[in-house]
């Protein structure tokens, strides 16, 4: 029988990385919440077959990541992939973690599944487990990963200078 | 390194992986903060568990008509709405066992082990071909139905009702055009309500593994 305590003591010490996922995809606090809510859910569902194959904290990534692409928000509030106004980027200027803040948006600017592609190799899968997870060939995986960090580059460059 | 990032526009240039991925790293506080907003409840509201739920909710149809079915044959003495009924019940029990099938083969959660490609894809035909076969299945059934249901509330007003060889079977052929498209219509519509949202948006997740 798996204690709920446990449970709740995993999810606690991995919980940073499942709102990491989940800020790449919706806005609101309110939707924030709720699928933080619906990532737990499918985790405790789930929580049976997690055999220790693999660390929990990779499991649990895989959970909120399956779960985030295929959840639908109230009224569709999914992230609007608007490109970074003047504004966000002055606002943004100010900070100093400028890059990071602007590595972010252009991040949030990809389609749903080239932002999980991205953020899965830069959390460290290598291409045959980003295959395994998303059903993409490991070719294919790799072509994309190419093409995705071009348009970021260009993207954060392009940003830089304006 | 993170100096030499911090150039500016110049940082960028030929940038390696590697450089990218410390970004990454390095947005964790703000990102990784949880929020003090509740969840609106706590039933779950993933698609993949509404399209089991309603699913669920047509095998229930399926068994309350039948039960109204097999009690309005009981009743009826006319032999041609009797075989009408018996025609639909049949059907109605096929139809019926086929979307349990489907329900009961239907995760009612995330799949961690399956791809996502492969699980979006899985739910998204199933959902699909057993939505068409319904649609498909009621094109059949409506005109029977309805050819029943006219009879049966013939003899049930009057149980003595000999049906009139011209005139009944016009009438019912009117109806039959009536109600067929109609209530052919309203099945797509509920299920567009039903579940349209739901595969319109697995059908653009998986039309983008294939860009």
């Amino acid at each position: 029988m798996i204690e709920s305590s446990e449970f709740e003591r995993l999810i606690d010490q991995n919980k940073g990385p499942v709102y990491k996922v989940i800020r790449l995809y919706v806005d609101l606090d309110e939707d924030v919440a709720d699928l933080y809510q619906e990532v737990l859910i499918q985790a405790w569902k789930s929580f049976g077959s997690f055999k220790g194959a693999s660390k929990f904290s990779t499991w649990l990534y895989r959970v909120a990541l399956n779960t985030v692409l295929t959840y639908r928000c109230k009224e569709d509030r999914r992230t609007e992939t608007r490109p970074i106004d003047e504004g966000t980027h002055r606002a943004v200027e100010a900070e100093n973690s400028e890059q990071k803040e602007l590595l972010w948006h252009a991040i949030r600017e990809l389609d749903e599944l080239d932002r999980a592609v991205v953020t899965l190799h830069f959390d460290g899968y290598d291409y045959g487990e980003i295959s395994a997870i998303t059903g993409l060939s490991a070719s294919n995986v790799g072509v994309r990963l190419h093409r995705i960090k071009k348009r970021i580059t260009k993207k954060l460059r392009l940003w830089l200078k304006n | 390194m993170v100096e030499e990032l911090n150039n500016g526009a110049e940082g960028f240039r030929d940038r390696s992986d590697e450089d990218l991925q410390a970004l990454w790293q390095g947005i964790s506080a703000e990102k990784e903060k949880g929020t003090e907003k509740r969840p609106s409840n706590h039933r779950s509201k993933h698609p993949l568990l509404q399209v089991k739920r309603q699913l669920g909710f047509k095998v229930i149809y399926f068994v309350l008509g039948i039960g109204i079915l097999v009690a309005m044959k009981l009743v009826s003495q006319n032999p041609t709405s009797r075989s009408l009924f018996d025609i639909v019940i049949g059907t109605f029990i096929i139809c019926g066992f086929y979307l349990y099938v489907v329900w009961r083969r239907l995760p009612g959660r995330v799949e961690v082990g399956a791809n996502l490609k492969e699980s979006m894809t899985r739910a998204y035909k199933t959902t699909r071909r057993a939505l068409r076969i319904e649609e498909g299945v009621g094109l059949f059934l409506y005109p029977l139905g309805a050819a029943a249901g006219m009879l049966w509330g013939r003899e049930y007003r009057d149980p003595n009702f000999v049906a009139d060889p011209v005139m009944d079977w016009k009438t019912l052929l009117i109806v039959i055009v009536v109600i067929t498209p109609l209530a052919h219509f309203a099945a797509v519509w509920m299920n567009k309500v039903a579940f349209g949202k739901y595969l319109k948006h697995l059908k653009e997740l998986i039309a983008q593994f294939d860009n």
